[in-house]
Formats: structure tokens, sequence, C-alpha cells
């Protein structure tokens, strides 16, 4: 990473962490009103679930379809360890945390080993196997109305402010991953695995951690999620929730803060474009994201893909790029 | 006689029944250059990678200072001094040649795998002409850089054995003569040196010994001039080449002095 990008990444963080401050600080002063308060702690926590997602995405260019699957079963985890195992708020959040990070290195270390279309449809095929696992043991599970009364905090600034925090949180530990030494490596594993591998990397353990460190932070918007709507609900493993995920990812895909920007931006038009044109939103928002990519120039680009050119594919055993599908 | 560091047992590999490395074994002694020639598809790059990990082979052995390397990983047989150099290393976006020569030494050291001092690391990278082009993104690195950062990449954790696969090509006389007297250079220091190159001049200057790959099996092995002189390898690889002389680009028949 040059130094030029590297100082305006700083730059970049030092604005987003400020504005960031500033609605923490300014909205709670300004309105008491909880749908306000809550349609900006909605949007953060959108913004940790995107992020999530481009911090696997961005660097290495690989679309996970899937995402939802982690929130929900960050959520879930959280819900059940809460509601059966009689945990608190925190303990049972943790533990939810951890469920999606440990279940995000095992399919990390699964589908790491793919790329491109492959790994797409691994991870879309995992995202659909639990969804379809949460109307299971519905004595368990809660079946369609999931799990509820998950407890929260009582104020909606509060909240506010612990999304906020969350949020923060997330974006320093992306932007340093992305910036450092860590990221590098993640990045030199992904596009020349084989110069990686020769070089004594373990790229596949390599990719697999950072799979679950994203999966454990998406655990955290699930578990905010359910804190807020006070019910782990299978909606929050769905695919709507993954597509949004992708497209914000894909459109905000010039880096960490751009893409929490989007998601916030998203989140905030999203509730004006509801009220007042009705019961289109959701397809007019989806449509102005896929726009947005479309201008970016292509959906590979969006997401920073730099693949070998196809002379240099052709190549296949001379050169330290080639990797296993 | 010196013990073998790297030993090749009887390895087999072929592709959709194409056997294209048949039963081939051979031994490395520790601080050696070793020549592999032969024509396009003779199984010179197989045999690299079957060494190195990149293939498992479908028979065979490859041995390590005694201990098997089979089954382990690419990765693992790096650590334990297996390097490599590729013919056409790829560029990553966001990455410098520097972190690209730097960073898996510093991930290595992280695991505590190699302990090698900076000084070797800068002495490699001076020696091979490219500290003005550290800075370079990968993507806007010329090819000629990208290949000596690779290079410099794979000495830099002081490996035991270096699989170079064609590292001359594209070079100008000037890298040529700098990637050599480096090679001779880490022979010196114990480093074997597998080296794959179709520039005879600069592989017959510098190798103590000389492999040539056919279909899949070593046809002949000897000194540069006993392979110059044999008529098999003059009949099936060489034929018009015939007047090929072992030259270092410097212009002296025998390796000039080098960094070490």
């Amino acid at each position: 990473m040059d130094r030029s990008s590297s100082a305006t990444g700083k730059t970049s963080l030092a604005v987003a962490l400020s504005l960031l401050l500033l609605a923490c600080l300014g909205l709670p002063a300004w309105t008491e009103n909880p749908y306000i308060l809550g349609l900006a702690a909605t949007a953060f926590i959108l913004a940790i679930n995107v992020l999530s997602w481009y911090l696997y995405a961005g660097p290495s260019g690989e679309t996970s379809f899937g995402h939802s699957a982690f929130i929900g079963l960050g959520a879930y985890g959280a819900a059940i360890s809460w509601k059966h195992l009689h945990l608190g708020f925190l303990e049972s959040s943790l533990l939810g945390i951890l469920v999606a990070g440990i279940t995000g290195w095992g399919i990390g270390l699964l589908v790491s080993r793919l790329e491109r279309s492959y790994f797409a449809i691994a991870t879309l095929a995992f995202q659909m196997l639990v969804y379809q696992a949460l109307f299971l043991f519905p004595d368990f599970l809660g079946g369609e109305e999931g799990i509820v009364g998950f407890p929260g905090t009582t104020s909606s600034s509060r909240f506010l402010w612990m999304c906020g925090a969350m949020l923060a949180c997330s974006l320093i530990v992306c932007t340093r991953f992305d910036d450092g030494r860590a990221g590098r490596v993640f990045r030199f594993s992904t596009h020349a695995p084989g110069l990686a591998e020769a070089s004594g990397i373990a790229t596949n353990w390599v990719r697999a951690r950072v799979f679950a460190i994203s999966a454990a932070l998406a655990g955290l918007g699930g578990v905010l999620q359910t804190s807020y709507q006070h019910q782990a609900n299978a909606a929050l493993a769905g695919s709507d929730l993954s597509a949004i995920v992708v497209l914000l990812g894909l459109a905000g895909g010039r880096g960490m803060v751009w893409v929490a920007g989007l998601s916030i931006c998203y989140v905030l038009a999203h509730s004006f474009v509801t009220m007042r044109f009705g019961q289109y939103d959701a397809l007019a928002l989806k449509c102005g994201l896929l726009f947005l990519i479309v201008l970016q120039g292509s959906p590979l680009w969006a997401a920073k893909i730099n693949r070998p050119s196809t002379a240099d594919s052709r190549k296949g055993a001379e050169t330290g790029g080639e990797r296993a599908t | 006689m010196t013990p073998s560091l790297l030993q090749v047992q009887r390895l087999t590999r072929g592709f959709g029944g194409l056997p294209v490395v048949r039963d081939l074994s051979l031994d490395l002694r520790p601080g050696e250059i070793v020549g592999l020639v032969g024509a396009n598809g003779a199984g010179k790059t197989t045999l690299i990678r079957l060494i190195s990990g990149e293939l498992r082979p479908d028979a065979g052995s490859v041995f390590l200072g005694g201990e098997d390397l089979t089954p382990l990983p690419t990765w693992a047989r790096a650590r334990r001094g297996v390097g490599r150099s590729f013919q056409y290393p790829p560029a990553v976006e966001g990455m410098t040649l520097r972190d690209a020569i730097r960073l898996p030494l510093e991930r290595a050291r992280q695991l505590g795998a190699v302990s090698t001092p900076d000084l070797w690391a800068d002495a490699v990278i001076e020696g091979l002409g490219i500290v003005q082009a550290l800075n370079t993104s990968m993507t806007c690195a010329s090819p000629q850089d990208l290949k000596l950062a690779d290079l410099a990449r794979s000495l830099v954790p002081c490996p035991r054995v270096l699989l170079a696969d064609e590292p001359l090509a594209a070079l100008d006389p000037e890298q040529i003569s700098r990637v050599l007297d480096m090679l001779c250079g880490v022979a010196r220091q114990g480093t074997t040196v597998l080296m794959v190159e179709h520039r005879l001049e600069g592989l017959f200057a510098v190798s103590t010994r000389v492999l040539v790959m056919d279909q899949g099996q070593i046809l002949a092995e000897g000194t540069p001039d006993e392979i110059l002189k044999d008529p098999l390898v003059r009949e099936r690889y060489l034929g018009g080449l015939c007047s090929v002389r072992a030259q270092h680009p410097s212009g002296s028949d025998t390796p000039p002095g080098v960094p070490g």
C-alpha cells in the first residue's frame, strides 16, 4: 500500500469517525423521537453488516451471497443463549458473535478453496441451508416467529450510542486490517496464492481466518439487530438481507468508509421513500443500487477485483497465481 | 562424497493419462547449481512443481535432508527451506515490490520459521539491482523488476534449495549477470539451486551439473562440457545450437566474484 493512499485512508477514517461522533451526540440532543433514533441505529447496524461482508470481499474480490447466514447465526446464537441457557445480555451477545465466528471459520475452510462463481454458489447454498434450518425444531427456535423477548437497552439514545460505538470499532478494525500487514498477507493469499504458498504462507488458513472475522462481525450486526427488535427471526438470515448487503458492498466498493457511508445513506433513503411512495420502495432502491454499480463500470471493478489477464491465466503452471476451483 | 540434500525418488506424474514425469530420480547436493534443460513439454516445470508441492505425484517421493516432504503442502515445504521463483510472477494490486519481498519474510519470522537478518535481505535486493524500484506498485512495475523482486522474495529467507523457473527469461544482459552472480553467491553459502532455463550460455556458465530432460525422464547428466559433447543430447535437444559455449554475460568463461 503506497503512502499517499494510506494517508487518504486515514483522513477518510478520521472524517467518518468525526461524523459518527457528531451523529451519536447530536441526534439525541436534537430529538428524543424513538423512531428517528432507532432509524439511525438501524443504519449503523446495516453499516456493520456491509462492512463485515466487505472485509473479505473487498481485498479478495470474492462475492459471498450468503452473508446473512452469519447475521442470523449471531442473532440466534445470542437469543438461544439468553432464552435456553438463561445468560445475561452481554454473555449472550458474546456467545452469538462467537457462534457466528466459529461457524464462519469452519465454512471459511471449505469455501476459501473456491473462487468466483464457485465461491458465490457455495456461500449461497450455505445461507439457504441455515435459513431452512431455522424453521426446524419450532419449540426450540420459535418457528416463523423466532425467539421473542431478547433484551436491549431501555433508552433509544443509549442504544444509538452502543451501535455507534460498535460501528466505530468495526470501521477501525476493518480499515486497519485493509491498510495493514494482515490485509496485505490476505491480498497476497487471494490474488497470488501460488506465490504466497511458495513463500510459506498457508493461504487457506489465512483466508479462513479472515472469513471467520468477517462472520463474527456479521454476528455482531445480528446481535444488535436482535436487541433492537427484541426478536431473532429467520428474516435475519434471509436472502433479502444478503442481497442488500452484496449490493451495498459492491456499490460502495471504493473502500471501507464508502461502504459504511453508503449503507447509512441507504437506510435513511429507504425510510424516506417508504414514507413518501409506499410499497414499491424496496424495488426502487435496489434498482438504484444496481444503477450505481453499473455507473461505477462493473460489479467486478466495484469489488476491486484484480485478476491476472486472460493471457496471464493461460500461462497456468508458470505463474504463481493459479488456484484450484 | 557429500550426502544429498534433496532426493527425488521415482517420481511419476501424468495429466489425463499422459505421463509428463516418468519414474524420475535425482540427487542434489548442498551448494551445487544444477541446470535443468529440455525441450518445451519435456516436464521441467512439472518436476519443479512436484518438488515444491504445487502438484501431488502419482508415485514417488521427495526428501529434503532425509525428511519425507511428499505429504506436505507447498507452504510447509517452503517453511522447511524449499524456495521457488516463478517464470511469470503475478502482480497484486495495492502492494509494492518491497511488500512482495518483505511480507513473506516477516510472516515467516512471525511464525518462527525464519531468522534471516535484515542485512541479508538488503544485500539480495542490492545485488539484484532493484533498490530503485522497491516502492513501485506491483501493477506498475516492469516485468523484469517483477521477476527480480520474485527472485529476491525466494532468496531472502535463505532457502536450503531454490527451484528457479527460468530466472533469466526476459532479462537484459546486465540483469542476467546480476542474477547469475547472485545464484553463485547463494550456492557458495550452501543453498542448492535447481535452475530450469532455456538461455544456455548463462546456465552452462554457472552450473556444476546439467540434467537434460526428455519426455519426462532424464536423458543425460553431466558437466556442461560433457553435455555439450553428448551426441544424444545434440541430436534430441541442442540441434543447431551445438556451438553454444558456457560464457558468463560479463564475458569471462568462469563465474565472477559473487556477493556473500
